[in-house]
């Protein structure tokens, strides 16, 4: 029997698996069922149940940490261990399991679902002080149909700046962490969430490409090479040194960058992985992250004649529907704060004024696209706020009024609410 | 250097023994019925490695099962050369791990992910390489590229067991499972997770992606009491996928010794393979040395259980020729007798009740 710091019992009921630190148990006490790590002992303990203790202390940041709730020990065995809540196998499952395929893969709205809430987990987390420190693939569990994820591993979060017991795993570690010049915080977590939202868009390492192909023994002389004193981004633009284009064993790789990465998230990872490798405050914030991901989620669409759901890239050209090659029929966006790709039954959101706050409802909708009523293909806005609208095109105004709708054409100018968007061709946007 | 016992079909006796302090092993791998009825080869293949890496001891178990038919000709050299590569990526992840546990307090953790995460890439590397220089030797006959290396399909399940962890990977449908003693229950759990679909949808050393269908696990061998490695030739034979026969040749082979399972095994692996689904069977059993109780001599005349759940091909069998055993057969097939090899007709004497006394 165990027992908790809060007085509760957990009875043990059976094992649930066990790694590295020790074995995670499912218990069961008076109100319910629980997950029970057990700590393999180390030199670590007393650290360990420190930061713990802190964690319980100061509650969790959000409904997707498994956060521990209770510190227990062992009615007869000496040790340590902690309460937290179960996560559902049956909804969540690792990425690598995704990837071997024991789960089916998210589709591309789950798969922006899951990489935003990421974001917004982890920048809840930051803004109560913590630094997660050991982000990896091994601590995300994703609900393949919904895009809800959960964090778990979380007795490795500290508060900002403190020391840590547990330095990362080395492919996910930020190069000052593996090189011991810094101990992890949350700017070394700005690294390790771009490295992770890479391996979940294109289901492999930014780090890894043609060079490292060539690496017959990853020993740890490897991985410091590779990952910390020369990290070489395999879409680099200007070093090909380390090329996933052209490698079999990363064609997979290359095909999810140029099909699914839309150009600004490409530009986002070239980034992270350029300047953002060695110089911190060049790392892009989760605020960026946020943006970007909340923009695809409202570029995303159902394939009028597949139903598969494609995610439009407002700066390339028109693009065919990834499974069945068919037009999507979207010519159009309208670029205010972050673009929208103009197609029937979306709506131009107060996001696209202002962009993300934290306060006010930025997905209130603003206007409403539909379709052009006599012109197959094209679409007409409709002013759904109470305030009048102004509509250039041509160099003649016009004004939307409270209910009414213009064509949308390229070229021209929406003024809403003292803020301009721009109307143009998808592509041109550059 | 490692010593290395790798094996194929038609070993004099094909249940290959040996223990050290902290294990007993035992690996087998028979020619499926169907395979001797068409004159072709043991597309599976086993193997078992321990050596030390920078004074570190570890142990290497691996079995592959080549996919076979018109496909893929040359998959039994596929599942020889996919063990040998497991053994190589073996001795690699012991060196990973003897250095990382010098310099890492943690090691545990990372050694861990790093298994699941690169051991598979790395295993798949060394196997394309493998397969790469034997089309290039010409052997049986010239040929290159993609098609070529598919010729070699196989799947891969293996384990390394390194200080007080041990490892469990695989591609494809080849079996890990894990016994354990908790109380008074023997719990017997897959340390893999089974691929879903048949035949040619199973997860393979020549997909393309083979890489990322490596599943990778890491547990204590401490909560371990024994390891089971299969190919579907033993699973798909039995109803439970052959949870009662390993957990009482686990139990028996405790309390008799590994001499005993050496001697009754390849019999009992006969007859679950003409009751079964006929296809290659190779097995390795791995049982914790601290475990193993003093044989008496007069334990060891007990001859066997080896039958419990009844042999049975899977409702779903792809294979043509293999259906689901009538009662009659299924009932002749309990009560088949493991009786020991010098008996003249194995079949007398016998049965169930016999065993339950071992």
């Amino acid at each position: 029997m165990f027992v908790g710091q809060s007085g509760s019992r957990y009875q043990f009921i059976g094992r649930l698996g066990a790694g590295g630190q020790g074995s995670v148990y499912r218990v069961r006490n008076s109100s319910g069922e629980f997950a029970l790590k057990w700590y393999r002992p180390g030199p670590n303990a007393q650290r360990q149940r420190h930061q713990i203790q802190t964690l319980i202390q100061r509650g969790s940041p959000g409904p997707e940490f498994i956060w521990p709730q209770d510190l227990v020990s062992h009615e007869t065995q000496p040790g340590l261990g902690y309460v937290m809540p179960l996560i559902d196998t049956q909804r969540f499952s690792t990425i690598n399991r995704i990837l071997c395929g024991a789960r089916p893969q998210p589709d591309l709205r789950a798969l922006v679902l899951a990489s935003l809430k990421l974001c917004a987990a982890l920048d809840e987390l930051h803004q109560r002080g913590y630094a997660y420190c050991d982000l990896s693939s091994n601590n995300l569990m994703i609900d393949t149909h919904s895009g809800e994820i959960v964090l778990f591993d979380n007795d490795n979060v500290v508060i900002d700046g403190q020391e840590t017991a547990v330095m990362g795993t080395a492919e996910w570690m930020a190069p000052e962490v593996a090189l011991n010049h810094s101990p992890p915080d949350q700017q070394s977590d700005l690294y390790s969430l771009a490295l992770l939202l890479f391996y979940l868009w294109t289901w492999g390492h930014p780090m890894e490409g043609r060079a490292t192909l060539q690496v017959r023994c990853w020993d740890l002389r490897a991985k410091r090479r590779f990952y910390a004193e020369a990290p070489v981004f395999c879409f680099d633009p200007n070093d090909r040194s380390n090329t996933a284009e052209g490698e079999e064993a990363l064609q997979l790789v290359v095909k999810r960058w140029q099909l699914l990465c839309p150009s600004r998230l490409q530009n986002a990872f070239r980034h992270a992985f350029s300047a953002g490798i060695r110089n911190r405050g060049k790392r892009v914030r989760l605020s960026q992250w946020r943006t970007l991901l909340t923009e695809m989620r409202h570029n995303l669409m159902p394939c009028p004649n597949c139903g598969l759901i494609n995610l439009i890239d407002p700066a390339q050209p028109p693009r065919p529907c990834l499974k069945c090659a068919k037009p999507l029929g979207v010519q159009l966006a309208i670029r205010g704060h972050g673009t929208l790709a103009v197609r029937p039954g979306v709506s131009l959101l107060i996001y696209h004024l202002q962009g993300l706050g934290r306060s006010g409802d930025t997905e209130q909708a603003l206007g409403q696209l539909e379709a052009h009523p006599h012109a197959p293909g094209a679409c007409i806005l409709r002013n759904i706020t109470q305030a009048t609208w102004r509509y250039r095109v041509d160099g003649r105004d016009y004004p939307i009024e409270p209910g009414q709708a213009r064509a949308l054409l390229t070229g021209a100018e929406l003024e809403i609410q003292d803020r301009r968007l721009r109307v143009t061709e998808l592509g041109s946007l550059g | 250097m490692p010593s290395v016992q790798t094996m194929s079909s038609n070993h004099p006796n094909p249940c290959l023994t040996w223990e050290n302090d902290r294990y007993v092993v035992a690996l087998i791998s028979l020619r499926g019925e169907r395979h001797r009825r068409q004159g072709a080869p043991n597309q599976d293949a086993s193997y078992g490695c321990c050596g030390h890496v920078r004074g570190l001891p570890y142990i290497a178990l691996g079995l592959a099962d080549g996919h076979g038919g018109k496909d893929y000709p040359r998959s039994e050299l596929g599942a020889q050369l996919a063990v040998t590569a497991f053994g190589e990526m073996a001795g690699e992840f012991a060196h990973y791990v003897a250095e990382l546990s010098q310099a890492n307090q943690d090691w545990r953790r990372e050694a861990s992910r790093h298994f699941a995460t690169k051991c598979g890439q790395r295993l798949v590397q060394i196997w394309q390489a493998k397969v790469d220089a034997h089309c290039t030797q010409g052997y049986p006959s010239p040929a290159r590229g993609d098609m070529a290396r598919r010729s070699y399909g196989t799947t891969i399940a293996g384990i390394v067991l390194i200080d007080d962890l041990l490892f469990a990977g695989a591609i494809g449908d080849s079996r890990i499972y894990q016994i354990q003693l908790v109380d008074l229950e023997t719990r017997f759990q897959p340390l893999t997770e089974h691929p879903q679909g048949l035949g040619l949808s199973t997860p393979s050393l020549v997909s393309p992606t083979a890489h990322l269908q490596w599943q990778g696990t890491a547990a204590a061998q401490e909560e371990t009491a024994a390891l089971i490695l299969c190919t579907d030739g033993f699973s798909d034979s039995f109803a439970d996928q052959g949870e009662a026969i390993a957990i009482d040749l686990f139990e028996k082979t405790r309390r008799n010794g590994l001499r005993w399972l050496r001697d009754r095994l390849p019999r009992a692996a006969e007859v679950w393979n003409r009751e079964g689904v006929a296809d290659d069977l190779s097995l390795i059993l791995c049982i914790r040395s601290d475990l193993m109780i003093e044989t008496k001599p007069e334990s060891v005349s007990v001859s066997i259980p080896l039958t419990p759940p009844k042999p049975i091909a899977p409702a779903e069998s792809s294979h043509p020729e293999i259906q689901p055993l009538s009662a009659a057969t299924i009932s002749m097939a309990a009560g088949v007798d493991m009786a020991p090899p010098e008996s003249a007709n194995p079949r007398d004497g016998t049965t169930e009740r016999q065993t339950q006394g071992g």
